[in-house]
């Protein structure tokens, strides 16, 4: 996990698993102020909303194949253009990154792997239970009196499958930012 | 509790271990050590504090580098102060 974030030249440290904390609250209300505004305008901006995710996973929460966000990319094989000590970098790259990392760096440890399965695991959990929750409020609020018609407006139904998109594809990151405990420096560490 | 427990952490993995001695011994720091053995040097202190169990493989590189079999350095039972087990003799005899 990188102990620091890039903000567009503002270096951040995210050591602190109380910042790492603030920071996913940050986002998630960013997330859910979106989410408003798009069922407001009856979905209309749903797409808008679908393709801010990977911008929030690449920059704040990582996980996928790419060097810059917090957390370490979860798949233990590194993309073919990270492999090189330093990985290039793109000029967008060096506004966000907080240094140039070593491929090392980069990678997943087994430690990072096993984490990464349980905050799957977890967030597997925590999504059953919202999608259910949501659809037994749905169904107790359905606008047809019978069972199976009418169950699903278009607008509940893109709703859900925004949830459904949003916290599948963050929240694995999400839980391993809130989990991590503070973080050392290496050079405190001899 | 001895001692020498007192510096040993079983933490959530259950396997009581020696790292942080024997990389004290030879002055070597978290990040050379992993450096050597190819993981993130958070991990490190994760398993020095017994906060995370190594896999078989992590384990067995660790006995490598140090040059011991991996019962030196993992052990699911509290060490054995070392000078008690090259001279012999039990703290208590001392006082």
């Amino acid at each position: 996990m990188n102990s620091t974030i890039n903000l567009f030249g503002l270096h951040v440290s995210m050591e602190r698993r109380s910042r790492r904390r603030a920071l996913v609250v940050c986002l998630y209300i960013l997330l859910a102020a979106l989410f408003v505004f798009s069922w407001r305008a009856k979905h209309e901006f749903d797409v808008l909303l679908i393709f801010f995710i990977p911008f929030f996973n690449k920059f704040f929460f990582g996980g996928g194949p790419y060097a810059g966000g917090l957390v370490a990319p979860f798949t233990k094989v590194q993309p073919i253009w990270l492999r090189s000590d330093p990985p290039p970098q793109s000029r967008i790259d060096r506004w966000f990154w907080a240094r140039a990392p070593r491929a090392k760096d980069i990678a997943s440890d087994e430690r990072d792997r096993a984490r990464r399965d349980r905050a799957h695991m977890r967030s597997h959990v925590v999504l059953g239970f919202v999608l259910y929750l949501s659809f037994s409020a749905l169904w107790l609020h359905r606008e047809g009196p019978i069972w199976g018609e009418h169950l699903i407006s278009d607008n509940w139904a893109f709703g859900l499958i925004i949830i459904g998109v949003v916290l599948s594809q963050t929240l694995p990151q999400a839980i391993l930012l809130w989990t991590e405990p503070d973080m050392e420096e290496p050079q405190k560490t001899n | 509790m001895n001692s020498n427990e007192k510096h040993q952490f079983l933490g959530e993995s259950g396997l009581y271990n020696r790292i942080a001695v024997l990389r004290a011994e030879r002055g070597i720091s978290r990040q050379e050590l992993a450096d050597a053995l190819g993981v993130n040097y958070q991990t490190i202190g994760f398993l020095e504090r017994g906060e995370y169990g190594p896999s078989l493989k992590l384990a067995f590189q660790i006995g490598a580098y140090f040059g011991l079999p991996v019962e030196a350095v993992f052990s699911t039972n509290p060490f054995t102060p070392l000078s008690e087990q090259v001279y012999g003799r039990p703290m208590e005899d001392n006082k």
